[in-house]
């Protein structure tokens, strides 16, 4: 017996499956489901319905899911994984939010930012945007120089809390 | 008759299928980055015109009017965007004896540049937004302007276009800090960093008028559109014929617009753009001398291809068609699908395109470059597709591109699907009140998915990564590779 612990659009759902059986939140339910091809299509099979969903593996234990016409966030906690996994809530870092180029950097290491205040600037289709500081704090490290191209989710910048 | 575009995605491939309908061959020209897309492959021939970059491809003069010569087209289309509000593009172009479809290139540079095409439509008796007509100096770090300034006011790029470079400032301060970053973006997306301030119009409705000009002074008027759902100053959702017009204001406009092209004895298509104020006077903002990313819903609701006037104006040099033959039915809505993520400020998003169903049925137009397996990068406008629906009266346009909008399914990248469905959905603009603020204050009435469906989407997820924690291979893409080498295998015996 596995046991899985599903979020979607903040309503949860335990679902324990055991050879064919299936059961959700308590509930015993006859459920099938065919991939269709290598890219995410599966066909649901229940009583007098068949669904079609489009799953995609984001990060691990998330996927996203279209079904319905709704584009929807799952996020699938099971007794395989730790449950002391917390979303990583790391204040004192900047990201890239997009894949671009990084036209540049306003701070140096060592120096004392405020919130709010523009550590870089990005370029992407034409497009420029100020990346600011999450939080007050001292530059640590800055990871990229002016002129590099960066994909999403690169580190650019962290920052230590002022003492 | 051999036809070169001098574009790429969607456009291109619109321009290219009306080709096909008239018999003309066409040509593409693509990048490095875009050797493996649509429109290279829809073309009769295609040419590699240089790197990724626009300025070495898509926006390279020479390059592109070699690639002309060497393969001997005889006529250029350059779309939208890229190098299509160029008039030294269309200039080389009938220099070196190729058919330009487009506008004069004198009628091009009065346009291009946003001020001296404002003195025109005044001159044409048209209402301007006042504003100083002079730029704004270059490299200034204080902004000196010699009369006192309203605020707030909106900071455009004169050489603009596609709501690119424009920057919105609410006091002096803000005006000198958005200036600098306004002017990059116009030096950027249109190698000009000439900027202008004009005044920002409350509640403004983006009214714009389709006209076709035989360059002799003859204008023929396709009706008006809406454009006023807006993010960034970019168009999202276009719609005709506009909801808010009343008969009289719309043969006002019409006529306005009509008026500014035989005073410029304009040829080809052109669209005259207006801003509409609360008490429903309109003002002259810019003229678009090219075909326009939204045209397709006028094409809905007249019945005509706007392309194929076009290039047949362009190659007979004569208009047959009278204003009496225009006539309008029902209403057309377009949106614009972008790899854009609306939940992250819409930034862009690339990825490669894993899973496509494209939407159909009555009443429904994809206009699309999009293939599965297709690579999505952040070198060009974020664009992919667009979904257009016609219905006999608004409503039943609406809910058509509600469906087809829930019909649409893109894997691979965040796209706004959703969003253009909340917005669809949201009372304001079922009832037609959608003005240029919009989204500024859009909160989608959202009561979430509905319970069945979260439910089926929750069975699906933990069935999946239970049968992918129980497979006997330890990775998905060994899975993968199993599987081709074993459909492969199998392919080989089962064809000796």
């Amino acid at each position: 017996m596995a046991n899985y612990r599903v979020t979607i659009a903040n309503r949860t759902y335990d679902v324990s499956i055991e050879d064919d059986q299936l059961v959700v939140n308590g509930d015993h339910i006859s459920y099938d489901m065919d991939s269709l091809n290598d890219n995410g299509l599966h066909i649901l099979r229940q009583p007098n319905r068949n669904t079609e969903a489009y799953l995609e593996p984001n990060r691990q234990g998330v996927y996203d899911i279209q079904i319905e016409g709704n584009h929807l966030s799952a996020e699938v906690l099971s007794g395989f994984q730790s449950s002391s996994k917390k979303a990583r809530q790391d204040t004192g870092s900047i990201h890239s939010p997009m894949p671009g180029l990084i036209v540049d950097i306003m701070v140096k290491i060592g120096d004392r930012v405020k919130k709010g205040q523009t550590l870089l600037i990005q370029e992407a289709m034409k497009m420029q945007m100020k990346l600011r500081a999450p939080s007050s704090g001292v530059v640590k490290s800055i990871l990229i120089a002016p002129g590099s191209q960066v994909e999403k989710g690169v580190l650019l910048v962290s920052l230590a809390p002022t003492g | 008759m051999k036809l070169l575009v001098a574009n790429r995605g969607e456009i291109a491939i619109r321009i290219m299928r009306t080709c096909r309908e008239l018999g003309i061959s066409t040509v593409a020209v693509y990048s490095e980055a875009d050797q493996n897309a649509l429109h290279t492959t829809y073309a009769d021939e295609a040419v590699c015109i240089g790197a990724a970059k626009a300025s070495e491809s898509y926006l390279n003069i020479s390059r592109i009017l070699k690639a002309a010569q060497e393969i001997g087209a005889n006529a250029i289309h350059p779309g939208y965007g890229f190098l299509s509000e160029n008039p030294q593009f269309g200039q080389a172009a009938e220099d070196a004896g190729l058919i330009f479809i487009g506008p004069r290139p004198e009628t091009m540079a009065i346009l291009g540049d946003k001020l001296s095409a404002r003195k025109a439509a005044r001159e044409a008796g048209l209402l301007v937004l006042p504003g100083p007509d002079q730029p704004l100096e270059d490299n200034q770090a204080e902004i000196i302007i010699d009369e006192p300034l309203s605020f707030p006011v909106l900071v455009k790029a004169a050489a603009g276009g596609g709501g690119k470079g424009i920057r919105l400032a609410r006091s002096g301060n803000e005006l000198n800090e958005v200036v600098g970053l306004a002017r990059e973006e116009a030096k950027a997306a249109f190698g000009d960093g000439t900027i202008y301030l004009e005044p920002l119009v409350q509640k403004a409705r983006h009214i714009e008028v389709q006209i076709l000009g035989d360059g002799k002074g003859k204008i023929i008027c396709f009706g008006e559109r809406e454009c006023s759902i807006q993010r960034r100053h970019q168009k999202l959702i276009e719609e005709a014929p506009a909801p808010s017009l009343s008969p009289s204001e719309r043969v006002c406009i019409t006529e306005a617009a009509r008026e500014l092209g035989r005073k410029l004895f304009y040829r080809s298509l052109g669209t005259v753009e207006f801003l509409m104020d609360e008490n429903s006077q309109f003002y002259f903002i810019e003229v678009y001398p090219r075909i326009q990313v939204e045209h397709p819903v006028t094409e809905m609701v007249t019945g005509f291809d706007l392309v194929r006037e076009q290039i047949l104006l362009a190659v007979t040099g004569n208009l047959d068609l009278e204003q009496s033959q225009i006539h309008f039915r029902g209403a057309a809505i377009e949106a614009r699908i972008l790899a854009e993520d609306p939940d992250e400020n819409f930034l862009p998003t690339s990825g490669e395109i894993s899973y496509l169903k494209e939407p159909g049925g009555p009443g429904i137009r994809v206009d699309s470059a999009l293939y599965q397996g297709m690579a999505v990068t952040a070198d060009y406008d974020s664009l992919i597709s667009k979904l257009i629906a016609w219905g006999r009266d608004r409503q039943t346009a609406i809910d058509r591109l509600q469906r087809g909008l829930s019909e649409y399914q893109i894997g691979g990248l965040k796209t706004d699907l959703v969003f253009l469905k909340q917005i669809l959905e949201s009372h304001p603009y079922q009832i037609g009140e959608i003005t240029t603020t919009f989204l500024d204050d859009f909160t989608p009435d959202d009561q979430g998915p509905a319970e069945s469906v979260t439910r089926d989407a929750a069975i699906a997820a933990a069935l999946h990564i239970h049968r992918k924690r129980n497979q006997p291979v330890s990775s998905p893409d060994e899975a993968g590779n199993l599987w081709q080498q074993t459909a492969w295998k199998e392919q080989i015996s089962s064809g000796n």
